[in-house]
């Protein structure tokens, strides 16, 4: 390895020109493409975007997790404890790669109902985890029970039911108990709520903020809905075509964007409380992988589109102390203006 | 409004019941999905239903356009027991069918999938004879995909539902269902597998065909945001079940700012919000956080097993629906009279 690779003190994984790249018969598709992204150490960081907008693809990347054929480029910098300083996971072996996975970094997957075995116990969940990472069978049980009280369950009825038995929000706090038998410090959720209801919603959000309060853990929070993690979360990373547009604390991006997708995304929510205006969603659809629009990818759905945002990508620049903005024109950005 | 005229359709203490068979004979238990409502739909109608999974707000919407038949209660189309037309006329149980349309959750299985949009959509005018010929046809479907701003309609007309986008797919079924010009269109969470952005794309599709038909809508969402946005633009009201009954009914603002009902309550705190400081603050006052079993829900008020402000007389007795402001009704003791 080349060099002693550094993180700053408060970063504990970051991403840097981080790409995913299919090759299909017709044509190279970078469902990532070249993003740079830090995560802070505690904080929970929220990505939001649209279905298709390479979210997922991300997050996987981060445990070097993507589905074949997917080539990922770029470097993801990590400070391991296990391994003893800053790494890089792409250049892991598989075998310190295990060791990372879940003791380190863990993730809950996009739709809890099938990430459990259907024909063994929630116990023997928990137990086959801890086999594998060669945590003791004793200790792994207590700890589950711990945890799931936690997430607000019964442990000895949970523990020995069968994932069917279970409701969707009773399975999705197993998985995040179970996410957390091994203390990890980073944890990935996809879409938790997703096919949830309202109040499982909600008890998924507040169980988040307790264990966050209580463990001080980093998290990753990936979403399309940006009120649910308003209460949660403490920077908003907005992704669009693949790339991040905006980054910064969570206060800044709702109170000042200065992305107009960004504003498009705030104004097509429908308000709960207050004066309802007439929400429109933005116009156009989301651009193909493969075939991008040069210049910024959001010109052909942006009302402030010039002949520079066309031609020329724009760079990620830093607005204000730690708000960065992908756009050429971010200064007009107003957002009493645009999409009206 | 005229309050004596006959309203489109009503529904009288309707009881929706499913039995759970045991695998030898016998019954093991009852769900009682819907149990003991009341609704009035006149023209132009919006009703939002919200409430958890498992409240019987879907069964209610299906009771209501005719696809599961009622254990108990009438459902009245212009004055007259469907039911009892299903056996005597079937012509004007038919006629009802066709005013009456549901519009399925999940866009995705709602389409054959191998079957084009345009022979998705010509099914529907071709049975109910819109149209005489196929060459009428098409100039109908372009003219249904143009005005759902499903741009430029001779590109999708050859198209399979894979090769559409979710919201596609949803304007598409909602063109369908709107295809027979219905009176009353129940809409089954229609957003719910949507993009939060892309959410009032179609709300603003079914506004917009509201302005110029006057169709009534029963809306089923679990959102909050949703079901204000689409009754308050068109003077609506919102009515909050919990297994199988109404705990609240009243017009939009009234009831999420003013939430009377332990339950609205629940409801309202959950709902997210882009307010940073309400978001912040906002946190759930449940007792118990899952939803007792519609098999065995529980005595007296169904909702004292987790309302933070449950009294003695809610275990023993079930409060009565009562109008507490003009068109505001709530079921709570605390606002009934012992």
């Amino acid at each position: 390895m080349e060099g002693v690779l550094e993180l700053p003190p408060n970063v504990v994984l970051r991403a840097e020109d981080l790409s995913v790249v299919y090759k299909m018969p017709r044509g190279i598709a970078r469902v990532v493409d070249r993003v740079t992204i830090d995560f802070r150490v505690g904080r929970v960081t929220a990505i939001v975007g649209e279905s298709g907008s390479g979210k997922t693809m991300m997050a996987s990347a981060l445990m070097k997790l993507v589905p074949y054929p997917g080539k990922i480029e770029g470097r993801i910098l990590f400070r391991s404890d296990l391994l003893g300083g800053v790494v890089d996971i792409l250049k892991l072996s598989p075998k310190e790669l295990r060791i990372i996975r879940w003791r380190e970094i863990a993730m809950v997957f996009q739709g809890a109902q099938n990430s459990f075995n259907p024909t063994i116990k929630i116990k023997d969940h928990f137990l086959d985890t801890a086999r594998a990472h060669g945590l003791d069978e004793k200790i792994a049980l207590e700890k589950a029970c711990k945890l799931l009280e936690l997430v607000k369950l019964d442990p000895e009825r949970v523990l020995e039911s069968y994932p069917h038995q279970l409701s969707g929000g009773m399975k999705q706090r197993t998985l995040i108990a179970l996410s957390l038998l091994l203390d990890p410090k980073v944890l990935i959720l996809d879409e938790p709520t997703s096919a949830l209801d309202l109040i499982s919603q909600k008890v998924l959000i507040d169980l988040l903020k307790d264990i966050h309060e209580r463990y001080h853990m980093t998290m990753i929070f990936i979403t399309h809905d940006l009120p649910l993690i308003a209460g949660l979360a403490h920077y908003v990373a907005v992704m669009y075509a693949f790339k991040v547009v905006e980054f910064g604390p969570i206060d800044k991006i709702i109170r000042n964007p200065r992305h107009p997708y960004t504003v498009g995304l705030l104004k097509a929510i429908p308000p709960l409380r207050g004066e309802l205006r007439f929400v429109k969603p933005i116009p156009g659809s989301h651009p193909d992988p493969v075939n991008p629009p040069p210049g910024c990818r959001f010109w052909p759905r942006c009302p402030l589109a010039t002949d520079v945002c066309r031609k020329v990508e724009p760079k990620m620049v830093e607005v204000e102390k730690d708000h960065f903005v992908a756009c050429h024109r971010w200064e007009e950005v107003e957002v009493s203006k645009l999409w009206t | 409004m005229d309050v004596n005229e006959v309203p489109l359709l009503e529904v009288r203490d309707l009881k929706v019941h499913f039995v759970i068979k045991k695998r030898i004979g016998g019954v093991k238990g009852v769900v009682r999905a819907v149990d003991g409502v009341s609704l009035k739909i006149r023209k132009g109608d919006v009703i939002a239903l919200v409430g958890e999974s498992g409240c019987g707000k879907t069964t209610l919407g299906k009771a209501i356009a005719g696809l599961v038949k009622p254990t108990e209660g009438t459902i009245l189309w212009k004055g007259r027991d469907v039911w009892k037309m299903y056996r005597e006329d079937p012509k004007g149980f038919f006629e009802y069918k066709l005013r009456v349309q549901y519009m399925p959750q999940d866009p995705y299985s709602a389409f054959n999938p191998s079957k084009t949009v345009f022979e998705i959509l010509c099914t529907p005018l071709l049975k109910w004879k819109r149209v005489t010929s196929r060459a009428e046809c098409i100039d109908y479907v372009l003219k249904i995909l143009s005005d759902i701003k499903v741009t430029p309609p001779e590109e999708y007309i050859f198209r399979y539902p894979h090769q559409l986008s979710g919201g596609e797919r949803q304007r598409i079924l909602f063109a369908l269902i709107t295809s027979v010009e219905p009176d009353v269109v129940v809409a089954d969470e229609p957003i719910t597998a949507v993009d939060v952005a892309l959410r009032v794309d179609l709300m603003n599709l079914m506004l917009e065909y509201w302005e110029r038909r006057r169709v009534a809508y029963v809306f089923i969402s679990h959102e909050l945001a949703s079901a204000r946005y689409i009754t308050e633009k068109t003077g609506g009201k919102i009515g909050v079940m919990y297994l199988g009954k109404f705990v609240e009914f009243g017009p939009p603002r009234a009831v999420i700012e003013n939430p009377l009902h332990p339950y609205t309550q629940a409801l309202v705190d959950a709902a997210p919000e882009l307010d940073l400081e309400i978001a912040r603050k906002k946190r759930l006052r449940l007792r118990e956080v899952d939803i007792p079993s519609a098999t065995n829900p529980p005595k007296g008020c169904r909702f004292h097993t987790r309302c933070p402000y449950a009294m003695d007389i809610c275990t023993e007795k079930e409060p009565p629906l009562i109008e507490v402001e003009n068109g505001r009704y709530v079921r709570c003791w605390l606002y009934a009279k012992r």
